[in-house]
């Protein structure tokens, strides 16, 4: 009788709606959870059935509940997020170098007469500025070889740079083992991730064994998962053609090929760092990263720590080796010279042993004024030093820093510029799949009318029914 | 142009541009309170790199007028007591000349007497020192004696010979102290050592002439006023080369203080902030923020849970 296929047309349609009330309901608990892509219910008619009464609909059904989600957009935003990571990382440590190197400008110190001391009127701080003071020290001991006071002086000042020497290389060693440290750290929470995702994966099969496409929810775990592991490495990803398609995960091997970390519901073998090469590699094959605060992390030790702690310890072997040569011009009796000639890095570089304001030989004659040494000393400030690349000392340490700042510039603004674009795609990505309240209400008040209204249907065939009894008996 | 916009786009957007306002603001007030546009390296490489250079040649150049104003009073010091010397020289000249046969046939005691305290005058004048260093002995500053020394008679005290202690340019280590006065110039304030032993034969004559005087010795003491005059010709010669060394430090000195303000200017150039826009920068920075906050609660607040009832 068509009173009972409307009952039971408007009983589906009952679940549809509360269906649908769950969807938007889901949607409005999801609403801060960036990783959550809105779903959506499809209601569709099941179909229509001939009868001796002419065509009757069998109701509505839920076509399906998806996800908005886009696959070009999140591949986009993965991208971004390897290539933010790694800036970020460098930025991070960059920074740290930055202030591990000391050099600043303090303007308010900088203000003095010509009558003022050397040292304060350039108000400077750091290795530039012992490194002046101690040529002028030289400088100031020429005027006045005889002088007790101006030897102590300059050999003070002397010590202060190889202090700060020593001090900047022992922060650079400290940055590289505090950076050693966070990659080791950083590659546990790879593994943690790839098991995560293997789990992930496997529950995804299960469910969609039955139903392909319904774990909406495990797929949006699966997708934050990958973005997290995007923030450590650079990998690619793709699905094989079966029914329930299975996740390939792959890393660049450094000869080139691709090597598999992940395959369903697999991990393919455990991720290692190699702190002396500071290398990665995946079940023995080195790897090449190219993005993620790994790859950050390796740039940073092995181009710009390493290239700044050379230059250092060029610029301490040159100062010993062309001080002590115009101290010590015949270098037959080592326990002559000005600094002790076996300590050549930043490091290590010292005074020789036993050096003291009476034993300083400012000429080569023991005349009291003669000064001829120690003026070659401080006329060492100006000449262009052929261990430095024909440059005077000054010039030298003033490119390094210039060129550490020049990376940090150059990084900051590489990351400013995909911050951007990233903004942008997340931002889109959002638009597309984010939840809005007005939206999830306005759907929950559609599904309540449509409930409702079904509802009363439902009472009034209830009724129908009733009546119709009522007259048989 | 955006078709569809969720919630948390607004709560997103809203966070990025605070955050935004919030470092150019910063940024901006770090600026106006410093009044620099750079502190460290990355702020801008090449000025940092160009300003750490100027910051070190300003010590050099405080470091030259360190220098400088050492060797200018020791220049003046041999200056003047050269002058003395000078005067000394004339005099004795006068005296040889008032010595001679047909000039004078008085008593030569009195100009034998004054040529003893021309000599005892000199010897003093010659072992001046300068802050306890000799002037006229070399790299030789400091001696146990004097940078010259005398012998005397036993009987009569006076000075017999005379030796000069000093440094000798024929030393197997002879140098001389040079001072760095400015970039690319170096002085030697004392006098050299062929200089000092010229002095030593001024003195050697001085010697000589008052023997001859008391001998009454008349082609000796002509022979000496020809040398007294070498004498004086060496020593006139010596103040016109310290004159060249003073003019030398005026140089200097007017250079370095030109330097130090260039390198001043330089540097304000590279470094400071306009403070003019700085405070019109974050003026704006400031409106906008307060505007982003305004406009974000108020358009967080509403949403259709507020016309439900």
């Amino acid at each position: 009788m068509a009173l009972y296929t409307t009952l039971t047309s408007a009983a589906q349609a009952l679940n549809v709606h509360s269906r649908c009330i769950d969807v938007a309901s889901n949607n409005l608990a999801n609403l801060n959870n960036p990783a959550y892509s809105k779903q959506v219910a499809y209601v569709t008619t099941v179909g229509s059935v001939q009868t001796p009464d002419g065509a009757q609909s069998l109701g509505i059904q839920i076509g399906a509940i998806q996800h908005l989600r886009d696959d070009m957009l999140d591949t986009r935003i993965m991208d971004g997020k390897m290539d933010l990571a790694s800036l970020k990382a460098q930025q991070f440590y960059y920074k740290q170098l930055e202030l591990d190197l000391g050099e600043s400008i303090d303007r308010t110190k900088d203000n003095g007469t010509t009558s003022m001391s050397p040292d304060a009127v350039s108000g400077a701080s750091g290795l530039m500025a012992s490194m002046s003071s101690m040529f002028n020290a030289f400088s100031e001991v020429a005027s006045a070889p005889n002088e007790q006071t101006k030897r102590s002086q300059m050999l003070s000042k002397t010590a202060v740079l190889t202090n700060r020497f020593h001090a900047i290389d022992q922060r650079l060693d400290s940055l590289g083992d505090g950076i050693n440290q966070r990659i080791s750290n950083d590659v546990t929470s790879v593994t943690n991730i790839l098991d995560q995702l293997a789990t992930t994966n496997l529950q995804i099969s299960t469910i969609e064994a039955v139903n392909p496409g319904s774990a909406l929810d495990l797929r949006d775990l699966r997708q934050k998962a990958l973005e997290d592991l995007a923030g450590y490495m650079d990998f690619e990803v793709a699905y094989t053609d079966d029914t329930v398609p299975q996740m390939i995960l792959t890393a660049q091997a450094s000869t080139g090929s691709s090597v598999t970390m992940l395959r369903g519901r697999d991990v393919a073998g455990t991720l290692t760092y190699d702190e002396t090469a500071h290398t990665f590699a995946f079940s023995g094959t080195t790897l090449s990263l190219a993005g993620g605060s790994l790859h950050g992390s390796q740039q940073v030790l092995t181009t710009t720590l390493v290239s700044l702690s050379s230059s250092l310890d060029t610029l301490a072997a040159n100062l010993v080796t062309e001080i002590n040569a115009a101290y010590n011009p015949a270098q037959t009796d080592p326990t002559l010279n000005f600094f002790d000639a076996t300590a050549l890095t930043s490091g290590t570089i010292t005074l020789q042993s036993g050096l003291t304001a009476s034993n300083f030989r400012p000429g080569s004659s023991t005349n009291a004024g003669a000064d001829d040494l120690v003026k070659a000393m401080a006329d060492l400030k100006s000449t262009n030093i052929s261990g430095l690349g024909n440059t005077t000392f000054g010039k030298y340490l003033s490119n390094t820093i210039a060129s550490v700042g020049g990376t940090i510039a150059k990084t900051n603004s590489a990351y400013d510029d995909i911050q951007k674009s990233q903004n942008s795609y997340e931002r889109q990505r959002d638009n597309y799949g984010g939840v809005s309240i007005n939206e999830e209400v306005t759907n929950l008040m559609t599904a309540q009318m449509a409930f409702q209204a079904n509802a009363r249907v439902v009472n009034i065939i209830s009724e129908m029914l009733k009546d119709l009894i009522g007259m048989v008996g | 142009m955006e078709t569809r916009i969720s919630t948390n786009t607004f709560t997103n957007n809203l966070k990025q541009r605070i955050s935004d306002l919030s470092i150019q603001q910063y940024g901006l007030l770090q600026q106006a309170s410093t009044n620099q546009r750079i502190e460290y390296p990355s702020d801008d490489p090449a000025a940092f790199g160009h300003v750490s250079l100027l910051r070190a040649e300003k010590s050099d150049v405080a470091q030259y007028n360190r220098n400088v104003d050492q060797a200018d009073a020791i220049v003046n010091n041999v200056y003047n007591t050269l002058r003395e010397l000078n005067d000394r020289t004339l005099r004795a000249q006068e005296l040889a000349e008032a010595s001679s046969p047909g000039f004078n046939d008085n008593d030569l005691d009195p100009y034998a007497k004054e040529v003893k305290e021309i000599l005892e005058q000199s010897v003093s004048l010659l072992n001046s020192k300068y802050l306890g260093n000799f002037l006229f002995a070399g790299t030789k500053l400091e001696l146990t004696g004097n940078a010259f020394s005398v012998s005397r008679s036993v009987l009569t005290g006076e000075i017999v010979s005379v030796a000069y202690a000093g440094a000798k340019s024929s030393d197997v280590d002879y140098s001389e102290q040079t001072f760095t006065i400015a970039e690319a110039t170096d002085i030697r304030p004392y006098t050299s050592g062929d200089t000092n032993e010229q002095f030593l034969t001024f003195l050697r004559h001085l010697i000589s002439l008052r023997d001859a005087i008391n001998a009454k010795d008349t082609t000796t003491i002509r022979s000496l006023k020809q040398n007294l005059i070498g004498d004086s010709n060496n020593i006139v010669g010596e103040l016109g080369a310290i004159g060249a060394k003073q003019a030398t430090i005026e140089v200097a000195q007017s250079q370095n203080k030109e330097r130090f303000l260039n390198i001043d200017r330089l540097v304000s150039s590279e470094t400071d902030a306009d403070l003019a826009q700085t405070i019109v920068a974050l003026t704006q920075a400031q409106s906008a923020y307060q505007a982003a906050l305004q406009t974000g609660t108020m358009v967080m607040n509403t949403t259709l849970l507020n016309y439900l009832r």
